[in-house]
């Protein structure tokens, strides 16, 4: 059903040797591409995640250090992927790192909203302007994953939700640029809770049981789903999609609220 | 995840040309049987059956049947009944709508019409196939554009049913939230379909073409491989969203927008 043979392509993806990256990777492995996932500060293991691919008989990814805010590390990164390649065929734009704010107004500062556009959101813009510096042409596929905290409120999650929203801007803006010259495509897939190591470290260990007895299991998406739509929107299908902002969220976001938790208050015990 | 649709019932209203014909025929390349619906004999049989011979698929049902009467739903239906147990997919393409010039001209009777005849086509039909099979279909994908969002000359009633539609969408999301089904909407634009110069008049695509770019025009084939991403099993957690396949028009269409390329062509045309 996918149209576009990734074998022996070139796929790049951010922050990616864990949770939602490493899940997009194996998606994009599974199809033959060449996989080169980033970390940073020797975040990965390396051998568990080789062997992860090796299970799904896709190709061994390239895994490296890069730092994404940092732009000499880019640059080496990228000029990694060239001796191998002479186009990146899909970039990923995952790295994302803000500052958390739980302390209302007084809690914001100029520097925290710096630091957190620099680490989330500019290396979505400078990775796309640094590949068509060095291939002499965009990814085909520019994907950022975000959220949909610039549209909902989440405690402390004030820096995410600017930063994603800035990059979805940017994005609209790129999709306009990169597609009147080369026919290339940028979009944003959204996702809604998935249970992952840095939900964990962003809401704390209460934070999914809770979700889970007052929405139901069907609160979080796997990190398989994310992969498999990452992988739809490059998939050739879906190739007149444009500057887009996707949510994948089973509809949840929708239903999100207290009128319709006090409809189903007895099923979830609120009297 | 990938979904096989060898002999499974998929149907498309208004399925005998344009996007629904693209559709069907998106769909019957990867095996499916095609029910497609059409009215007022307004379909040429043996040219669609033509289509579909010539890519090797299974040979597509056309039927007549008015999307808003209800016998001829449930006719309908009890034909598919005969050779399938359920239908896997089902896509409300059809639209019939009057257009209006203006607030004097507007009618509550053109406004209800339309509605009716685009827009509750998606719940009656969706509350007939329960009443036949005892079962809803897996995918279910709404056909609309984003003139909800925009103005469009004489769209008003096209816009007010489509919005009908998308939150009619939303909202059986929450109510079929514990069945095996994903409902979404596609919108899109500047679609080239033969409709065109009989909706626009003749001088319409070139007018376009000139102005936004030839690049920006989105063909059937297009969006019947968007619809098709959708139902293919990498997109299941998507459930309730509005998704626009514009390649990124509606973002860029912008008066400052057309001044800018004016301006550079007369740079062009100067130097």
């Amino acid at each position: 059903m996918i149209l576009n043979d990734f074998h022996g392509k070139a796929v790049l993806i951010t922050g990616a040797t864990k949770g939602l990256g490493l899940a997009i990777g194996k998606a994009f492995g599974a199809e033959g591409a060449h996989v080169y996932l980033t970390h940073r500060w020797g975040s990965a293991d390396e051998d568990e995640i080789r062997a992860a691919f090796a299970e799904i008989d896709a190709p061994e990814p390239a895994i490296i250090e890069a730092d994404a805010s940092n732009l000499k590390e880019t640059r080496a990164l990228l000029e990694t992927v060239h001796k191998d390649h002479d186009a990146v065929e899909v970039f990923v734009s995952n790295v994302s790192f803000a500052a958390v704010n739980h302390e209302g107004l007084d809690g914001l500062d100029k520097r925290s909203l710096f630091k957190s556009l620099e680490y989330s959101t500019w290396p979505f813009v400078c990775h796309v302007q640094e590949v068509k510096k060095l291939f002499g042409r965009y990814p085909r596929y520019t994907l950022g994953t975000s959220c949909d905290g610039p549209d909902t409120f989440y405690p402390g999650y004030d820096y995410v939700g600017v930063s994603k929203a800035v990059m979805e801007t940017f994005c609209k803006y790129l999709a306009k640029h990169v597609f009147e010259e080369e026919r290339a495509v940028v979009n944003i897939l959204r996702s809604r809770p998935v249970s992952t190591e840095s939900l964990v470290a962003t809401f704390g260990e209460d934070y999914e049981p809770f979700l889970r007895k007052l929405y139901g299991d069907d609160y979080f998406i796997d990190v398989e789903q994310v992969g498999e739509a990452v992988l739809a929107l490059c998939s050739g299908l879906l190739d007149a999609m444009n500057g887009q902002v996707v949510l994948l969220d089973k509809g949840v976001a929708f239903q999100d609220n207290l009128m319709r938790l006090f409809d189903q208050r007895e099923q979830f015990g609120l009297g | 995840m990938r979904n096989d649709f060898t002999n499974k019932a998929v149907l498309i209203t208004g399925g005998t040309k344009g996007i629904g014909l693209a559709t069907g025929l998106a769909f019957a390349r990867n095996g499916a049987h095609l029910y497609l619906t059409h009215r007022w004999s307004s379909a040429d049989e043996d040219e669609v059956r033509g289509k579909f011979a010539a890519i090797g698929a299974l040979e597509p049902a056309i039927i007549e049947a008015d999307v808003s009467v209800d016998e001829e739903t449930d006719a309908l239906l009890e034909i598919i009944k005969k050779d399938h147990d359920c239908i896997e997919v089902f896509i409300s393409n059809v639209s019939v709508v009057q257009p209006a010039s203006g607030v004097e001209s507007y009618r509550k009777r053109s406004m209800l019409k339309s509605i009716e005849y685009s827009a509750w086509p998606f719940v009656s039909y969706l509350q007939h196939m329960k009443k036949a099979f005892a079962k809803l279909p897996r995918y279910v994908v709404g056909l609309s554009s984003d003139g909800a969002d925009n103005y469009f000359a004489h769209y008003e009633y096209v816009s007010t049913s489509k919005i009908v539609m998308e939150t009619l969408c939303r909202y059986l999301t929450y109510h079929l939230r514990d069945e095996d089904i994903r409902l979404n909407i596609l919108r899109t634009r500047n679609v080239l379909t033969d409709a065109v110069d009989e909706i626009f008049g003749p001088n319409y695509v070139k007018f376009m073409a000139e102005r936004a770019g030839e690049e920006y025009f989105l063909y059937p084939e297009e969006i019947g491989n968007a619809v098709l991403a959708l139902c293919s099993g990498m997109l299941d957690a998507l459930n309730g969203q509005m998704i626009l396949v514009d390649k990124g028009m509606a973002f860029a269409d912008t008066v400052s927008r057309t001044l800018e390329n004016e301006l550079e062509k007369k740079t062009e045309q100067d130097q």
